[in-house]
């Protein structure tokens, strides 16, 4: 009876978005509050249904409800409880209702913590995610549907996938969706700002918070799902330029620049035309990620001619909206009038710059991403773009991009001086310089590239550093006042510090990868090995007994000098119900750096292959993007204040404004 | 009880739409919080020059903008309405809608006569079934030759679907108990199935050795019958099952399957393996390396699957040196019922590994058993 | 599940079944080279050759027995004295194009390659013909800062 009344749950959910994609959009249109006023019910209304629907399928995964085929396909009563949940979205049914079940979550904390946004921008809003949230709904059931039901229930399941049984896929697609999806509401309010034809500074305002909050989630989504395929691949790569992950990279590459745009249309009220533009193609890139994930298109180009149910219906969606939108974006984007102006050396003009690069970047990645997938479906020729193409074409837009990184935080709204701001900089681009010389003088004949990657790196995290301590002491002043000044300084002007900084130390950890040291052998138990500055030995082969497989496990000491600094376990799975084989790489974090270990085949006189890698500061890479998102989240916290104030604002007239205006966050640095 | 469930949330779906239409609200003005926000950043102007982000040239310019900001957004507060009126008729018709789509599409998706089957319930909550396996398998490692065990064991790996399990666990115990006529045709079975239900020459032994004791073991010649259609041999096959059929005792569990297949006889490809009539429905347990795939939609696996033979044939055209590869290739077409394809891969095989006895050996096995020499 | 796709589905799993092959590993040690030289010289050529049977993997990275083929041969070759670009246009001209990862400049992949170029172009020219003068803003009129003022003194709201 649960699962049915889930079942119908989203039926009915269905039937309120169709509804919320109407009323909400007809009254902003005709500006009757009425209509506008089923907005926020209808939203909320449709998150708890799609909300009931998602609980009722994961309890059927938790209670092993084999007369679910979608339960049956990816749960084995063995299974763990936490993998047993992760398992809902471990599958396409299940993952398109969370993409949906988030969906509806972004339009009801819309609904829910939007009151300061004006109910016709709201109404609009929430209206075009109405008609998002009906496609994919329609999607579901027609297509997809989580709830479809096997009459004989068998008695025993067929697992989850093992390589998806870990903890990563726990907590890496719930993550990627809150910001692949996120920014569907960014779009929305995109759209209704075409539809009611309001787009100022105060539009702005109320579409960076969701920004930032998106941007943060797939920002850890995507490191996540790195360090997920780092650990489990066992090939110690982290970035493969896989077109699923340009799938979610590309929405990231254009979000960023949407998050630096909003904020100078907020600030200055400049760039309207752009930033429209870079909120739809942000969520259409989202929609494109989906589509391409989610049809079966990158198996082959022929797999998805031969069944072309989900990926058409899916390509219908895709057509309609980057298709309606943009139209919307032609007919309307002319009438917006000009913002305000700026000189090309100013804050805005660094941001332009960013935005330039960060979009080429993007056109390089979806260009590489979809190009062999159109060749063969034009000529019939294959023709494969990979990771040495990325990394060659990628690569080079990066550096003009990361290289100004520092240089727009400290020059002015307007019109700056870049004299002035090359004067502030030159301490961090010294040190920069120096550690690359240094790095290259000692490392000589070893690698180019990471030296000169490690200096940039460093120039970026002191630039961010110098950018704070020039802002909180301008010039020589006493303490306490400097400490008055921190107080007095927005949060998002240490978020944006804190985010560049991240970035610094991400990119320290990728150039560190060209010093790492791999040794592939068939290792001797008790006989160590060297690597790098350790040494391995594999003190002895377990057998053991899983939950739901059986594992061999090679014992290993770490070494250093002869003294045991960590002990690994890397293990060869079996897994019975598929008969898979799954390596699980051993792995300890000494200092900033990585020791890797994963096993191969063992033979009869009693060695075994292993694959082994130190790789210095390989954990940089990913802490580097927790600070980015750390600094997302501490930008975000300014502007729940400044959304507070715009409540508080509204106070009834009479009270008396207060003697002299408090120094307040400025959302826009 | 289901029905009850739906009718109380649809109320509640109802209740959403409706009432914001039966019950307008005055809204407060939009305008309002743009006022203050504009008003904040202009406060702003002074520190954001003390700050260093705005040259205090540009600061006056800055404040006529922000200004004329200000004006525009003290121009639209109040121009919204108070409030509307109630909108009877839309909250009718949409009303109306919201049942019609929940209604209509429920009724082409939905199954509200089936019931929940958490595993808790079917195992009626008594022993944890995979603890009790774990158990006797624990036992079974440490005394092989224990018969009970060995007994309870074989018939359970067959229902898990770990028929390769199953097998040997047959055999195990045709070796400690001693055959019957039975085991020997379950051991077959597993082999069978172990196979995807290609009936190999270890099965049809088996299945013949069962049959010399006891000739009416349906299980058995059912199988009997299936590795006729094998070799090619539809007449027999359809011989061998309609006899079965005909001593069927009324009520027999088997009787419509094998009627089943004989109606398939003419239309289904030759290959196609069937469950056997007293295997349940529990699937083929999946190899390693394929699993992948497996995990796809039927409809994508043919796809996948296809895409796989065609590698696998474009790769031994280039390269005929892989005997495992020729076996699976040749076992793969005749599985997809592509008899011609099959035969001439066969050829391409035998002329690759001219000269490679034991290959060749186990090339003519194969066509035997598949049924491919004519 | 029909009795037509619950056949279908027994005829896939058959299949797999007969193309079922053990798992191997990426590289092996069995497969490296004595010499360090010409086994870097394997390493850099693998990591930039497909995996043909396999989803955007190298053949360095993939564990498909068909990788560890490749990997032999380019191994093989590098030991009879072949140059780099000698293995590599032998692999071309038995697999195609699809087997670089780093697709040649050809007529069909011209745009792909002037991708990264073609965008910045674009959109610099679109900026530069947009460009507006910073020229000074216009001060607010006597009126218009009469109403600014009012606003801010008046009550918040």
């Amino acid at each position: 009876m649960i699962v049915e009344t889930g079942h119908f749950a989203l039926v009915l959910a269905l039937a309120l978005a169709l509804v919320q994609s109407v009323l909400p959009l007809w009254g902003s249109v005709r500006r009757d509050p009425t209509l506008m006023g089923t907005a926020v019910p209808v939203s909320l209304g449709q998150l708890a249904l799609v909300a009931y629907a998602f609980a009722c399928l994961a309890e059927a995964h938790v209670a092993a409800d084999f007369s679910l085929r979608n339960v049956v396909e990816n749960t084995h009563s063995t299974q763990p409880l936490v993998y047993k949940i992760a398992g809902v979205w471990g599958n396409h049914e299940g993952s398109m209702l969370l993409w949906v079940l988030i969906l509806a979550l972004f339009g009801g904390l819309v609904a829910l913590f939007g009151p300061g946004i004006p109910i016709v921008l709201r109404a609009a809003t929430l209206g075009v995610q109405g008609w998002i949230a009906s496609a994919f709904l329609l999607f579901i059931l027609l297509t997809s549907d989580p709830f479809a039901r096997v009459v004989d229930p068998p008695m025993e399941g067929q697992d989850l996938n093992p390589i998806l049984q870990d903890i990563g896929l726990a907590i890496h697609p719930p993550l990627l969706y809150l910001g692949y999806v996120g920014f569907s509401i960014v779009f929305s309010f995109a759209a209704a700002a075409l539809i009611t034809g309001r787009v100022d500074a105060g539009w702005a305002r109320f579409v960076r918070p969701w920004a930032l909050l998106a941007w943060t989630f797939l920002t850890l989504g995507i490191a996540m799902g790195s360090y997920w395929a780092y650990y489990t691949l066992g090939w110690g790569g982290f970035w493969f330029w896989d077109p699923v992950e340009n799938a979610s990279l590309m929405p990231w590459l254009a979000g960023t620049a949407l998050l630096h745009c909003t904020s100078v249309m907020e600030k200055r009220e400049a760039l309207k035309v752009w930033t429209i533009f870079l909120a739809i193609v942000t969520f259409s890139l989202s929609l494109l990620g989906t589509f391409l994930v989610r049809s079966g298109v990158l198996t082959s180009v022929h797999s998805f001619a031969s069944d072309p149910t989900r990926g058409t219906f899916i390509l219908l969606i895709l057509a309609v909206f980057i298709g309606g939108s943009f139209a919307l974006y032609a007919w309307r984007a002319p009438m917006l009038r000009a913002g305000g102006l700026f000189a090309p050396v100013s804050r805005e003009g660094a941001l332009v710059w960013n935005n330039l690069f960060l979009s080429a970047a993007c056109a390089t990645v979806l260009v590489g991403t979809l190009y062999p997938l159109a060749l063969e479906a034009l000529t019939g020729q294959k023709i494969s773009v990979g990771a040495p193409f990325f990394n060659l074409t990628f690569g080079p837009l990066l550096v003009p991009l990361l290289l100004v990184v520092p240089v727009g935080p400290s020059l002015a709204w307007k019109r700056g001086d870049l004299l002035g701001a090359a004067q502030r900089l030159t301490a961090a681009a010294g040190i920069g310089l120096l550690v690359a010389v240094v790095l290259l003088a000692v490392t000589r004949g070893g690698p180019v590239l990471a030296p000169l990657g490690a200096g940039l790196a460093v120039y970026i995290v002191l630039g961010a550093a110098t950018d704070v301590a020039l802002r909180l002491r301008p010039r020589p002043m006493p303490v306490r006042a400097v400490l008055e000044r921190a107080r007095g300084l927005p949060r998002s002007a240490y978020g944006t510090a804190l985010a560049h900084a991240g970035l610094g130390v991400t990119l320290l950890g990728l150039a560190a990868t060209g010093w790492g040291v791999e040794r592939i052998a068939a290792v001797t138990p008790g006989q160590p090995v060297e690597l790098g500055p350790y040494d391995l030995v594999v003190t002895g082969l377990q057998p053991r007994i899983g939950p739901n497989y059986a594992e061999t496990v090679a014992e290993t000491e770490v070494r250093r000098g002869g003294r045991v600094v960590a002990r690994i376990a890397p293990a060869k799975r079996v897994f019975a119900a598929r008969r898979q084989t799954v390596a699980e790489a051993g792995i300890v974090t000494l200092g900033l750096g990585q020791v890797y270990v994963s096993l191969g085949d063992q033979h009869a006189d009693g060695t075994i292959d292993a694959r082994m890698f130190w790789k210095p500061l390989v954990s940089l890479i990913w802490c580097g993007a927790l600070v980015m998102a750390l600094g997302g989240l501490l930008s975000l916290s300014d502007r729940r204040l400044r959304i507070g104030l715009a409540v508080r604002g509204s106070r009834p007239a009479g009270s008396p404004p207060p003697a002299r205006p408090p120094v307040l966050p400025s959302p826009a640095e | 009880m289901v029905w009850f469930a739906f009718a109380l949330m649809t109320a509640a779906a109802l209740l959403c739409v409706a009432w914001p239409l039966l019950h307008p609200r005055r809204r407060r003005a939009a305008g309002a919080s743009d006022v203050a926000f504009y008003r904040d950043q202009l406060a702003e102007l002074d520190a954001d020059v003390d700050r260093g982000i705005l040259q205090p040239a540009d600061a006056e310019a800055t404040r006529a903008e922000l200004g004329r900001r200000l004006i525009r957004a003290a121009d639209v507060t109040g121009a919204e309405p108070p409030a509307g009126p109630r909108r009877v008729a839309v909250a009718l018709a949409a009303g109306v809608a919201v049942l019609a789509v929940a209604g209509g599409v429920y009724a082409d998706v939905g199954r509200p006569d089936l019931p929940d089957a958490p595993l808790a319930a079917r195992r009626d909550g008594t022993t944890d079934f995979a603890a009790a396996i774990a158990k006797i398998e624990a036992h079974l490692a440490a005394d092989p030759d224990d018969g009970r065990g060995l007994a309870v064991m074989a018939p359970i790996y067959m229902k898990m679907g770990r028929f390769g399990d199953a097998a040997r666990t047959y055999r195990d115990l045709i070796r400690v108990v001693g055959p019957t006529a039975e085991r020997r045709a379950a051991l077959g079975q597993a082999l069978a199935m172990a196979a995807d239900g290609v009936v190999t020459a270890e099965a049809r032994e088996a299945f013949d050795a069962a049959l010399k004791e006891d000739p009416a073991l349906p299980q058995a010649r059912f199988f009997q019958g299936l590795a006729a259609l094998q070799d090619g041999d539809k007449a027999k096959a359809r011989a061998v099952w309609m006899a079965l059929v005909a001593e069927a005792p009324p009520g027999a569990p088997y009787a419509d399957t094998v009627r089943r297949r004989i109606a398939g006889l003419d239309g289904a490809p030759v290959g196609a393996p069937a469950p056997a009539p007293s295997a349940a429905a529990a699937e083929p347990a999946m190899p390693a390396g394929a699993a992948a795939v497996a995990a796809l939609p039927a409809d994508r696996q043919r796809v996948a699957i296809r895409g796989m033979v065609d590698g696998l044939a474009a790769r031994l055209a280039e390269d005929g040196q892989d005997a495992d590869g020729w076996l699976r290739l040749v076992r793969a077409y005749r599985v997809l019922g592509e008899d011609d394809k099959a035969v001439k891969a066969l050829a391409d095989a035998r002329r690759s590994m001219s000269g490679n006895a034991p290959v060749l050996g186990r090339l003519d096995r194969l066509a035997h058993e598949l049924g491919l020499e004519s | 599940m029909s009795a037509r796709a619950a056949a279908a589905r027994a005829a896939g799993l058959a299949l797999l079944a007969a193309l079922a092959v053990t798992p191997a590993r990426s590289v092996e040690p069995d497969e490296i080279l004595s010499d360090p030289a010409l086994e870097a010289r394997a390493r850099s050529i693998s990591e930039e050759l497909r995996c043909l049977v396999c989803q955007n993997q190298s053949i360095d990275d993939s564990a498909a027995p068909l990788a560890r083929d490749l990997r032999l041969i380019v191994r093989e070759h590098l030991k009879s004295g072949d140059s780099d670009d000698a293995i590599r246009a032998y692999l071309v001209r038995r697999y195609g194009d699809f087997v670089l990862l780093k697709p040649p400049l050809a007529p069909a992949t011209l745009l792909l390659w002037a991708t990264p170029g073609l965008a910045l172009l674009l959109g610099g020219a679109t900026l530069l013909a947009r460009r507006r003068p910073p020229g000074a803003s216009r001060p607010l009129t006597p009126d218009e800062q009469a109403r600014v003022d009012a606003l801010l003194a008046g009550p918040r709201g």
